[in-house]
């Protein structure tokens, strides 16, 4: 390489160093910003800077370091020591810390590995950049440490952006040391690096609909063009909802027998036996207003809602008793968490999911105080405001409740149950003979409820830590009271335990943006939601507009190798669907049908391991801490991902490619078909690509835009090319171009 | 156009394109090869011995939720010197938890004096499609099946004054089922891993016992879960008996048609997986694609089974493993680990009574057992094959609710089910507590020396006298890991004084 560098070579070398240039290669000539708002959510890359003659980068010993950039080293570390390397090229405010850069080391097995960040430090002088100081030593561990017989490769990435690949020596030195192809020098500059004043690119907006919302489409994206992504969000919280009305069922008894007749004797209790209790309309509500309702943002944060509050279709199996769930998770979506946390914990879907409505002082059940406290609120293990374990003395983590202390708090919640006592002015929805999942639950018993004292969560600042025995519980009015009163003391003493804010925080950040955060993100939006700036804690919309507009989720182009999440089975279809303005199968369907999907098809899901509303357990479709085999990298999504679903995603992308769900006509003997209006995809513009330019690039190009913001890599392009260069429709190219891009992993993995 | 899936797939019913696989096999064994050589040289445990030419695969049931295993074998005598049946009813009859003494399936224990148990009555024999299930009750007095007692999660021996002296000593997070669940998967509770001992056994057996690589060494009808994942080592996932296991895996893109344009797009559809891959979301995606795309064209023939199974959710799942089973010798395969799961064990309510009841689902598990050993038997596999069960925990001696909705709460030690030829059934395992007093089932008393639970009103959570580590290690030993490996897939087996429970022959 010689004494070409990093920043004279690009240039010559853009597609080897593309991570450096990332967000100026993809801006697309044909689009500009309109947003009257002038937004620019961009993050440059780091660069690390390696000394000046070779690919080495510049180290120095932190215990020694006097603040000033070596001029050379050649020093080789030995494995789980300390080194400081030296980045540029980012802008690092005042309030981030070690905790917002990763380190990942590469060794010459191909084994990657994360690196521990200890510190980072301002040069006093050359205020541009930054020593780093890491030491060698992966946490994890999954595939070890890295070899000490030969030089290995590092990088670090902030805010989802990677920087260059530099060596550095490992071990004893060797005589022939291992050469990793691909590495360029990058001396120190002399000064900042100039910021591109290329128009700003589209890629973040188009991410960003795969945030917020169930996926892009035409019309979303004309709005946020308009108004910009800050304006659409505020509107959004203020938006009525939902788009497509409640079903509003009545309630049934609990069998369905009792509720509808005897199933197969004729088409209307046919009928009722599917709408109310099979989870068809809830599920069809559903995947509708995903793909058309206007509450884009509210559906998306209810949707992870659900997936933190987890009460499934296998118990809560009647139309009505889910939308009485669903309803407190739309309404709580934009409001404070504590309301949340209490209109929950009195739901009676919730009661008789986690079994808190058969929970009496005389029979306490452990279930929904268990998972209150282990997967709503607080979690297992103490935290950092980061989202990182806090640890004790010898290293180890620290539980934050014990078994006793599950037992006090299960005290509190004994006592309420469906309020089904007729006449009683609290229950009134109750319907004779069916169980009541409308009106909360209420205190029917409350001599049920444990008068004696508990002993609750006791940190700094907590409120609460005790609550005393009843002293005067000697009428049902005063027991009722009581009962009540340490409910809200209760959960006052939860919501305030340090913990939630990191725990909740990441959570949000893993359904809506990716898998395994920064714990500098995760700080972010905890401080968000601890304060929202008024002095509120538990904020929902502070809570959101710290995930979205936070500098690792915005941008236009995340080259980390670990960034992003692996689509769920439900958000891979909606995505892909509006994508390409779904609708009916076909314009013969039904007038009814407005010539939009009916949002049928389960069976689908069911095939990718997601059937909507129906999670196996309370523990969600899959576990926020699930690791991705072969990597240091949590990716919850990826514990759906197997031999079996990988082809039925496939598949599925390939129905709605080359065919689509046709829809049956009502008949006389079938008067209410299970798929009424089919759904199908729209390939009039994919297709006009096509017609336009034969090459297929404009194709290509235009897919690459739409469904990957814009990131595809050369390499895909070329297979694509060559897959769809032969003498067949522009129709068919549209189709198998799709086809490949969608069923593709670089399409699966949300970036 | 109006077209369905079922008519589209039925419409375009033709050949596999097989181009592009050639290539897919490259990519994936050397992936593998590379992981080998890696473990190879991070761990210098491999075996050294030559490759065993018999068969053997174990199999593991996963209880989900936690089993109540007071209610899965129960004393069935008045002995005064030991729990007895009236000890049981004592804490469970007034709930409507215990079971009438004249509904239990009586068995005799050697290891406790002879003295007679009873196994739950949902394990005994009933009237099925095309004959009766004889359930697994029967195989006890056969000598074919054992439980290993008040098995659970535990870093160390521990006695119940340890237990309270230090909280260090005990596993994290006790009692949560998502924590307990994994450690029954990892085998080891001193520290979350991502990965668990069927894998780690995979690891190190794969390369002498599945030498071409054909399908994993481990297949799970249950999806990806801790227990399949190891180092090198992810499962072949597929769904039950319900699909055919040609049809498990089928890309509708391969096999709608075979034109060259076609083709084209199965070959950019294969070279996509090999681009792309600094992104490790992105590799790992692939890998799994990849994985589906070699399996697929591994089971592409099968034979059917001879036995009849339930047609229920265990069934359909044990039934696919014995399918697979069957094709051993075209995988050219000798050690394989199953994995299947039945949900529903959360009885904090329902226990007794009712479609998803501790009850019921010990049936579906006694009768798709059975059909399970009865086919193994057919394919002449009958001692090669060992089927075990592992569950979050057991639970509260002490009833949760009463009357007919009664359920019981999350506890701790647990019994195990162990079925096979080459299991020396007819007898329960495990060991006494730390001081030797006691026996190997806990005392049935709440608060008494097995209970560790505190406070005034002690639910009865055994403390385990035997870890899931020394079970876990005595199945692997059969299954031919060597003792060097013993000790790296069971990291705290040191700690204990044995590490072979002794009810598998040699």
């Amino acid at each position: 390489m010689g004494k070409q560098t990093l920043y004279n070579s690009l240039r010559l070398l853009c597609g080897k160093c593309f991570v450096v240039l990332s967000a100026f290669l993809i801006c697309s000539s044909t689009d500009s910003l309109h947003a009257q708002d002038v937004e620019n959510f961009e993050s440059s890359s780091p660069i690390l800077i390696t000394q000046s003659d070779s690919t080495q980068v510049l180290t120095a010993n932190p215990d020694i370091w006097r603040g000033t950039l070596p001029a050379k080293s050649d020093e080789s570390y030995a494995p789980g020591s300390r080194v400081m390397v030296f980045v540029t090229n980012i802008d690092f405010p005042k309030d981030e810390a070690a905790n917002a850069i990763r380190a990942f080391a590469q060794d010459k097995r191909g084994k990657n590995f994360r690196l521990i960040v200890e510190n980072i430090q301002q040069l006093q002088k050359q205020d541009w950049i930054y020593g780093l100081t890491l030491r060698i030593f992966d946490e994890n561990a999954y595939n070890g440490q890295p070899l000490a017989d030969s030089g290995i490769v590092i990088r670090v990435s902030w805010r989802g952006n990677i920087s260059n690949r530099v060596a550095l020596n490992l071990g004893e030195p060797q005589e022939k040391p291992f050469v990793y192809p691909d590495l360029i020098p990058a001396p120190a500059p002399t000064g900042r690096i100039a910021k591109s004043s290329l128009a700003l690119p589209l890629g973040d907006r188009r991410r960003f609909m795969q945030q917020a919302a169930f996926g892009p489409s035409a019309a979303l994206d004309f709005q946020l063009k308009r108004i910009g992504l800050r304006r659409w969000v505020e509107a959004q919280f203020n938006k009525s909802y939902p788009s497509i009305p409640y079903p509003n069922l009545p309630l049934k008894p609990f069998d369905g027998t009792a509720g509808c007749g005897v199933y197969g004797t004729n088409p209307e209790i046919d009928r009722c036996h599917r709408d109310h209790y099979w989870g068809y309309v809830n599920r069809n509500w559903m995947t509708q207003e995903a793909l058309y309702g206007e509450d884009q943002l509210r559906r998306r944060i209810s949707w992870a809602l659900h997936q933190t509050w987890v009460v499934s279709q296998s118990s809560i199996y009647q139309q009505r008793w889910l939308q009485e769930y669903v309803e407190i998770l739309d309404k709580n979506a934009f409001g404070n968490y504590r309301n949340l946390m209490a209109e929950m914990t009195l739901s009676p879907a919730m009661g008789e999911y986690l079994d808190m409505v058969r929970s009496t002082r005389q029979n306490p059940n452990e279930n929904y105080p268990r998972e209150l406290l282990q997967l709503f609120s607080v979690g297992l293990y103490k935290l950092n405001q980061d989202g990182t374990l806090a640890l004790d003395g010898q290293g180890n983590r620290i539980p934050t409740y014990d078994q006793d202390k599950i037992g006090q708090f299960t005290k509190v919640f004994t006592g309420w149950s469906q309020c089904n006592s007729g006449g009683n002015a609290a229950c009134s929805n109750a319907v004779p003979g069916s169980p009541n999942f409308i009106d909360p639950m209420y205190l029917v018993f409350p001599n049920d409820h444990d008068q004696t004292a508990k002993s609750l969560f006791d940190y700094p600042g907590a409120p609460n830590s005790t609550i005393a025995a009843c002293s005067n519980c000697t009428t049902d009015a005063a027991r009722r009271t009581y009962a009540t009163d340490s409910l809200n003391k209760t959960l006052d003493n939860i919501f305030n335990h340090p913990n939630v804010g990191p725990y909740i925080g990441k959570l949000m950040i893993q359904h809506l943006v990716m898998s395994d955060p920064s714990p500098a993100y995760v700080q972010r939006v905890a401080t968000a939601f601890n304060n929202n700036g008024a002095g509120v804690r538990g904020d929902m919309k502070a809570l959101i507009r710290a995930i979205l507009f936070d500098p690792e989720a915005r941008g236009s182009r995340k080259t980390d190798p670990t960034y992003g999440k692996l689509r769920e089975p439900f958000q891979y279809l909606t995505n892909f669907l509006r994508t390409f303005n779904v609708r009916a199968s076909s314009a013969s369907a039904p007038a009814a049908c407005q010539n939009r999907s009916d949002g049928v098809y389960d069976w689908l899901m069911r095939e990718m391991g997601q059937d909507v509303w129906n999670p196996p357990t309370v523990f969600n479709y899959f576990s926020p801490d699930y690791v991705v085999p072969g990597t240091d990298n949590l990716g919850p999504e990826f514990a759906l991902a197997n031999t079996g679903t990988a082809f039925a995603r496939n598949n599925n992308i390939f129905y709605f490619t080359f065919g689509n769900i046709g829809f049956t006509p009502a008949t006389t003997a079938e008067p209410y078909p299970y798929v009424p209006c089919g759904t199908a995809i729209d390939l009039t513009e994919p297709t006009q690509w096509a017609t336009a330019d034969p090459s297929g690039n404009a194709l290509i190009e235009g897919l690459n835009a739409k469904m990957m913001h814009g990131s595809m890599s050369v390499a895909m392009k070329t297979k694509l090319r060559t897959a769809i260069n032969f003498n067949v429709s522009a129709d068919s190219k549209a189709k198998q171009a799709i086809y490949l891009v969608a069923s593709s992993s670089q399409y699966q993995v949300q970036k | 156009m109006r077209e369905n899936r079922r008519e589209f797939l039925k419409k375009s019913a033709s050949a596999v394109t097989m181009l592009g696989l050639a290539t897919q096999a490259r990519h994936f064994g050397m992936i593998d090869a590379m992981a080998q050589t890696a473990e190879k040289e991070s761990t210098k445990e491999l075996d050294q011995s030559a490759p065993p030419t018999d068969y053997r695969a174990m199999v593991c049931i996963l209880l989900s939720g936690g089993n109540d295993g007071n209610n899965l074998i129960i004393p069935n005598h008045s002995d005064a010197n030991i729990s007895n049946y009236a000890s049981y009813a004592a804490t469970r009859s007034t709930q409507g938890l215990a079971i009438p003494q004249n509904q239990l399936l009586p068995i005799s224990v050697p290891r406790l004096g002879n003295l007679t148990y009873g196994l739950n009555p949902s394990l005994g024999a009933v009237a099925q499609q095309g004959g009766i299930n004889n359930g697994i009750h029967e195989l006890w007095g056969q000598g074919k099946m054992a439980i290993v007692a008040n098995t659970g999660t535990l870093v160390r021996p521990l006695s119940k004054a340890q237990f309270f002296q230090n909280p260090a000593l005990r596993p994290f997070q006790l009692f949560s089922h998502s924590d307990q669940v994994q450690q029954q998967q990892t085998s080891r509770s001193d520290s979350p891993s991502p990965i668990g001992w069927g894998g780690k056994i995979a690891d190190r057996t794969n390369s002498s016992n599945n030498p071409n690589g054909r399908i994993s060494m481990i297949t799970s009808i249950a999806g990806t879960q801790l227990f399949t994942l190891g180092q090198s080592t992810t499962p072949l996932a597929i769904r039950d008996a319900s699909t055919a296991l040609n049809q498990t895996l089928v890309l509708a893109s391969q096999t709608c048609c075979n034109d060259t344009f076609a083709t084209a797009r199965n070959t950019a559809l294969a070279e996509m997986r090999t681009i792309d891959l600094d992104s490790e979301l992105v590799g790992a995606a692939s890998h799994i694609t990849n994985q589906a795309q070699l399996s697929g064209a591994a089971l592409s023939t099968f034979q059917e089974v001879s036995v009849p199974f339930p047609d229920t959710d265990l069934g359909r799942q044990l039934k696919q493993v014995a399918r697979i089973i069957k094709k051993r010798a075209d995988l050219t395969i000798n050690r394989q680990v199953f994995f299947v799961e039945l949900s529903g064990f959360d009885n904090h309510q329902n226990q007794v009574n009712g479609q998803n009841s501790q009850n019921a689902l010990l049936a579906q598990v006694s009768q798709a057992m059975r059909s399970f050993y009865d086919e193994m038997g057919s394919q002449n596999l009958q001692n090669n094959v060992t089927t075990f069960t592992l569950s979050d925990f057991g639970r509260t001696m002490n009833p949760a609710g009463s009357g007919f909705g009664v359920g019981s709460d999350h506890a701790w030690g647990n019994n195990m089910l162990v079925l096979g030829g080459s299991v020396l059934g007819g007898n329960i395992y495990g060991n006494t507590r730390t001081d030797g007093t006691g026996n190997i089932l806990p005392t049935l008393q709440l608060g008494g020396p097995d209970d560790i639970d505190g406070g005034t009103a002690p639910r009865g959570r055994w403390l385990p006298t035997t870890s899931v580590e020394q079970y876990a290690a005595t199945l692997a030993r059969w299954y031919g890991l060597s003792d060097p490996d013993l000790s790296s897939v069971f990291p705290n087996i040191a700690n204990f004084p044995i590490n072979n429970l002794g009810f598998m022959a040699p």
